[in-house]
C-alpha cells in the first residue's frame, strides 16, 4: 500500500471501481475486471461442488461458473431479490460471476483517495481487501478480486485434487 | 500503450510458435523420409522449405540466435542438396538432435524467455559437417599409357604437383601389370594407381590440369564422401580374409552398450545406468508428446462451402422480413404463415448443413498425429536394440482435433507396449522363423458414425495364462475357466496389473493400460484387446466420429434437468415397488426378467433429496461388462445436445461429462455414467 501512494503518477490517476452492496455494506472492484452485469437468470446447480459455488449459468451460449459473495465471505444470506445481479468478471482469461444484492454506480476516483485497510477484526480476509474509500459518510470496502478468485481457484483445486485422492484409495482398497 | 504491444507481441509469438512447431514436424517427417530414401531430393527440398520458413519468422521477430542456428543447419542441408555430402545416419541424428533444439527453445520461448543454451555441441556438430564438405574428394584412376614416360612425362612428377593443389588422402598403386624381370622393358611404365584426392577446386580445372593426359589415362571421379582415411579394423580383417563378414558382425553384436562396460567396470551401480536410460526414454517421449497447436488449419474448400450456406441464411433471412412485412396489417394471416412454414423448414435444413461443415472444420486428418510416431518408433526400437517397422494406414481418416488431441498419449503408450513387450528381439523372431524385422500397423478407418484406431503388432502376443495366473494370485478370479477371452484380456486393464516379467526402461511397470481405458472412455470410446500367442497383438481403439454433439435422453430428478448421453442406455424400465429389494438396508438391487441388477439413485449420489422412492423410471446402463439401474423421476425426451466445457474456472467433477444449453436457455448438466458408477462403487461396498 505504502509503496502505490509514494507512487506520484498513481496516486493522481484516477481509478474507476464498479461499486455494489452485499446486505448493508458498500464494496467495489475495479471496473477493469468486470466485463457486464447481467440480471440474475436460472442457476443451474452443480453437485459436488463448496456452497458458495452456486452453479453455471448460460451468458449467451458460454457457461460461466457463479459463486455467491456473501456465502463466500460468510455474510448472513436471503433469498435472492429483485435487485440481486450477477457481475461477470474476466479473470486469467476465465470468466466468474459474481452474485451480489445491487450495483450502485462506477466511480472515478483518483488511486490517492485509497485509503490502507487498518487491522480491525473481521470475518473478511484482510487480504482480499485492496483498500478503502470514503465518500461522503460511506464507507466503500475496495476488494481485490483476483486475490478473491485465485484463493478460490486454489481451493478448488485442492478440493478435486482430495477428492481424486480419497477415490483412489478406496479404490485400491 | 505499452501493454497494448505487449499483447500484439504475445499474439505473434503464438503464431510463430505454432507455426514453427508445425514446420519442425514437417522437418522430422521429411528428415526420416530421407533416412529411408537418401537420395530423394524431394524430401530434402522439403526440409529445406520448412528451416528456412524459420529461419525467416524467427529474424522476423528479431529471434536473431535463433534465426542463426537455423541458418546454420540451412547451409548444412544446402550442401546436402548439391551432393557435396553424402546423407548418412550420423547427419540425420544431428539434423534431428537441431530441430529438437531448436523445438526445445521455442517451448520455452511460448512460456516467456528463451535461451540457447546447449547448442553449441550442435552448432559444432553443423560445422563439422561443413568442414568435411567444404573440401571436395575425388577419386581420381590413374593409368598411363605405357609408352608414358618415352612422350617425356613422369608419372611421379604428376602426382608430386597434385600435392600443391591439395591434399592426397590415399594412394594405391597396382602393381599387378608389372611383369617379371626378365620380360621388364625399363622405357615402359607397368603401374597404375588410385588417388583419393581432397581438393577446393572443381573437377572442371582438375580436369584442365591434366589436359595433357587423355581421358583414357586418367579418370577423375567426384567421390560425395571421404572414404575413412584408416579403414575399420574388422574391414581390414575381412579383406585379409582372416574372417567372414558373418564373424564380423557376430563380434559386433556382441559389442558392449557404454552403461554395461561401466557396471563391469564398478563405476556406476546397475539401478543408476537403468534409472539413466529410463530418463533418456521418458525425455524421448516427453520430447513427443507436447506438440499438438491449438489452430487448425482448415483446407479452403470446406470454408467456401460453410461460407455459401451462411450466405444462403442471408438470403432467407430477408425473405422471412418481406414475408412477415407483407403479413403486416393484413387479415389473412394464411398465406403468410403458409410461407413462413415453407421459410422456416428452408432455415432448418440450412442450420443443419451449416452445423455439419462446422463440426467438420474441427476434424483433422490422423496422420498428423502418426506420422510423428515414425519418429518415436525409430528411437524406442534403437534404444530396445530391436527391428521395429511401422506402417501407417489411413491417415486421410477425419478425427474431432479434440478427440485427436486426447488420444495421442494413449497411442503413444500403446506403441511403447507394442515395442517393449510385443516386438520380439531380432534373435528371439528368427528361431520363432518370423522375419528379424517387426512391424506395427498403425491404422485408421471409418465404420458408420465410429472412427476405428488400431495398433497391431506382429510380437509375441499375450499369453492368456499368465493373465489368469496373476489374476487368481491378485485373488480377481475364481473359477478361471469360465473367463470368456474378452475377460481375461480385460483384466490388463485394470490399475496395477501387468504382466511384464521384468521392469524394463520403457513399461510394464503395471500402470499405462487402465489410463489409455480411462483416458479412451473420457472421450466415449472403446478399447479392444485381441490377441494370439505368438501372432501377435492386435489393439482397436473405437471412438465417436464427434464429441461436441451426441445423442442424450433428458431425464428429471424433481426440478432438475440432466442429460445421459444415448449411447450408454440399454433399456428403460418403468420401476415397481415390488421390483426393489434392500440388501444390508442401503444397497438396493432391481429385479429385471430374472437379473437382480444393482440400483444407483441419481437424487440420492447427485444430492437432491429424493421424496418419491416408489415411482421412478430406471434407466439401464453397463460399466465394464456389468449392469446398473440408474433410477431418475422422469424422462423428459430424447434429443441431440452439444456438449459445452465448464470453461477453465470449474474442476473436473467426477461424474459430470461437460453441459449444455436446454431450448429454454438453461443449463443442463450431461452426466458421464462411467464416472458417476465408479464414484458409487468406491464409495459403497457393492459386491463386484
Amino acid at each position: 500500500m505504502k509503496e502505490i501512494l509514494k507512487d506520484q503518477e498513481v496516486a493522481l490517476e484516477q481509478f474507476q471501481y464498479v461499486t455494489f452492496s452485499l446486505n448493508d455494506e458498500v464494496y467495489g472492484i475495479d471496473a477493469l475486471n468486470v466485463q457486464e452485469i447481467i440480471e440474475l437468470t436460472g442457476i443451474t446447480r452443480v453437485p459436488n461442488l463448496p456452497d458458495y459455488m452456486k452453479g453455471v449459468i448460460n451468458l449467451r451460449g458460454t457457461i460461466i461458473p457463479v459463486i455467491d459473495l456473501k456465502t463466500k465471505f460468510n455474510m448472513k444470506t436471503g433469498d435472492y431479490k429483485k435487485h440481486t445481479c450477477i457481475i461477470i468478471t474476466e479473470f486469467r482469461d476465465a470468466l466468474m460471476g459474481l452474485i451480489v444484492d445491487s450495483v450502485f454506480d462506477v466511480l472515478s476516483v483518483p488511486g490517492a483517495s485509497l485509503q490502507p485497510t487498518p487491522e480491525f477484526v473481521t470475518r473478511l480476509r484482510t487480504d482480499f481487501i485492496r483498500g478503502l474509500l470514503r465518500m461522503d459518510d460511506k464507507l466503500i470496502i475496495i476488494l481485490d478480486i483476483n486475490k478473491v478468485l485465485s484463493d478460490e481457484e486454489t481451493t478448488m483445486v485442492q478440493e478435486a485434487l482430495k477428492g481424486e485422492e480419497g477415490g483412489n484409495k478406496e479404490a485400491a482398497a | 500503450m505499452e501493454e497494448f504491444a505487449q499483447d500484439e507481441l504475445k499474439k505473434l509469438i503464438t503464431l510463430f510458435t505454432e507455426e514453427a512447431i508445425e514446420k519442425l514436424s514437417e522437418c522430422e517427417e521429411g528428415l526420416l523420409k530421407l533416412e529411408k530414401e537418401p537420395h530423394n531430393k524431394e524430401y530434402i527440398n522439403r526440409i529445406f522449405r520448412a528451416v528456412h520458413t524459420i529461419k525467416g519468422t524467427s529474424a522476423s521477430l528479431g529471434y536473431k540466435d535463433i534465426s542463426d542456428f537455423a541458418h546454420r543447419i540451412e547451409e548444412v542441408l544446402d550442401l546436402l542438396r548439391k551432393d557435396r555430402i553424402r546423407c548418412d545416419k550420423s547427419i540425420i541424428d544431428t539434423f534431428l538432435t537441431s530441430t529438437d533444439f531448436i523445438k526445445k527453445t521455442i517451448q520455452k520461448l511460448s512460456k516467456g524467455s528463451y535461451d540457447l543454451h546447449g547448442s553449441e555441441g550442435i552448432i559444432e556438430e553443423l560445422e563439422n559437417i561443413k568442414k568435411s564438405s567444404a573440401k571436395r574428394l575425388f577419386k581420381i584412376i590413374f593409368s598411363p599409357d605405357p609408352d608414358m614416360l618415352s612422350r617425356g612425362i613422369d608419372p611421379s612428377m604428376i602426382i608430386e604437383d597434385l600435392k600443391s593443389r591439395g591434399r592426397i588422402i590415399n594412394i594405391k598403386a597396382y602393381t599387378d601389370a608389372v611383369p617379371v624381370l626378365s620380360e621388364l622393358n625399363p622405357e615402359k611404365l607397368y603401374l597404375r594407381w588410385d588417388v583419393i584426392f581432397e581438393t577446393e577446386e572443381d573437377i572442371n580445372s582438375l580436369k584442365s590440369y591434366f589436359g595433357g593426359l587423355d581421358e583414357e589415362e586418367i579418370k577423375i571421379i567426384p567421390a560425395a564422401q571421404s572414404e575413412p582415411e584408416v579403414p575399420l579394423i574388422g574391414e581390414v580383417l575381412i579383406e585379409s580374409g582372416t574372417i567372414s563378414e558373418k564373424d564380423l558382425s557376430d563380434a559386433l553384436e556382441n559389442q558392449k552398450k557404454i552403461g554395461d562396460i561401466l557396471i563391469e567396470k564398478g563405476k556406476l551401480s546397475k539401478e543408476a545406468i537403468e534409472k539413466a536410460v529410463h530418463e533418456q526414454t521418458e525425455r524421448r517421449v516427453d520430447s513427443f508428446k507436447q506438440t499438438l497447436t491449438s489452430t487448425v488449419r482448415v483446407d479452403l474448400r470446406k470454408l467456401d462451402r460453410l461460407l455459401n450456406l451462411v450466405g444462403e441464411m442471408v438470403i432467407i433471412h430477408s425473405m422471412l422480413e418481406r414475408v412477415i412485412n407483407e403479413g403486416n396489417g393484413k387479415t389473412t394471416i394464411d398465406y403468410s404463415s403458409f410461407s413462413i412454414q415453407v421459410l422456416f423448414n428452408q432455415l432448418q435444413r440450412i442450420g443443419r448443413q451449416i452445423q455439419e461443415s462446422t463440426m467438420s472444420l474441427r476434424m483433422l486428418p490422423v496422420g498428423e498425429v502418426f506420422h510423428r510416431f515414425m519418429r518415436l518408433v525409430r528411437e524406442l526400437s534403437q534404444a530396445q536394440n530391436k527391428k521395429v517397422e511401422l506402417i501407417i494406414s489411413g491417415e486421410d481418416t477425419e478425427l474431432d482435433k479434440g478427440v485427436l488431441e486426447k488420444i495421442t498419449d494413449p497411442l503413444v503408450h500403446l506403441i511403447r507396449n507394442a515395442i517393449d513387450h510385443g516386438i520380439e528381439t531380432p534373435e528371439e523372431r528368427l528361431s520363432k522363423g518370423k522375419p528379424e524385422k517387426g512391424v506395427i500397423n498403425l491404422s485408421a478407418y471409418q465404420i458408420g458414425d465410429s472412427i476405428y484406431i488400431e495398433v497391431d503388432d506382429d510380437g509375441r502376443g499375450i499369453d492368456k495364462q499368465k493373465i489368469i495366473e496373476k489374476a487368481s494370485s491378485m485373488g480377481l478370479v475364481k473359477s478361471p475357466e469360465e473367463l470368456t477371452e474378452e475377460q481375461i484380456y480385460n483384466f490388463i486393464f485394470l490399475p496395477g496389473f501387468s504382466t511384464a516379467e521384468k521392469i524394463t526402461d520403457l513399461s510394464g511397470r503395471g500402470v499405462g493400460m487402465d489410463v489409455v481405458k480411462k483416458n479412451v472412455e473420457s472421450l466415449n470410446g472403446r478399447i479392444y484387446i485381441r490377441a494370439k500367442k505368438d501372432t501377435g497383438t492386435t489393439i482397436t481403439i473405437k471412438l465417436p466420429l464427434t464429441l461436441a454433439i451426441i445423442d442424450g435422453l433428458t431425464v428429471a430428478v424433481k426440478d432438475e434437468v440432466y442429460i445421459i448421453p444415448l449411447q450408454a442406455v440399454l433399456e428403460l424400465i418403468n420401476i415397481n415397488r415390488t421390483d426393489l429389494n434392500t440388501l444390508n438396508e442401503n444397497t438396493e438391487i432391481l429385479h429385471v426378467r430374472g437379473e437382480d441388477i444393482p440400483v444407483i439413485r441419481l437424487g440420492e449420489i447427485l444430492g437432491i433429496p429424493d421424496e418419491e422412492k416408489d415411482r421412478g423410471i430406471g434407466i439401464i446402463t453397463y460399466h465394464e461388462g456389468k449392469k446398473f439401474a440408474i433410477i431418475v423421476q422422469r424422462v423428459i425426451g430424447q434429443q441431440q445436445i452439444v456438449v459445452k466445457n465448464f470453461g477453465g474456472a470449474l474442476p473436473r467433477i467426477k461424474g459430470i461429462g461437460g453441459c449444455t444449453i436446454l431450448g429454454d436457455g438453461r443449463v443442463a448438466l450431461v452426466l458421464d455414467m462411467a464416472g458417476l458408477i465408479e464414484n458409487q462403487m468406491a464409495g459403497s461396498a457393492v459386491i463386484t
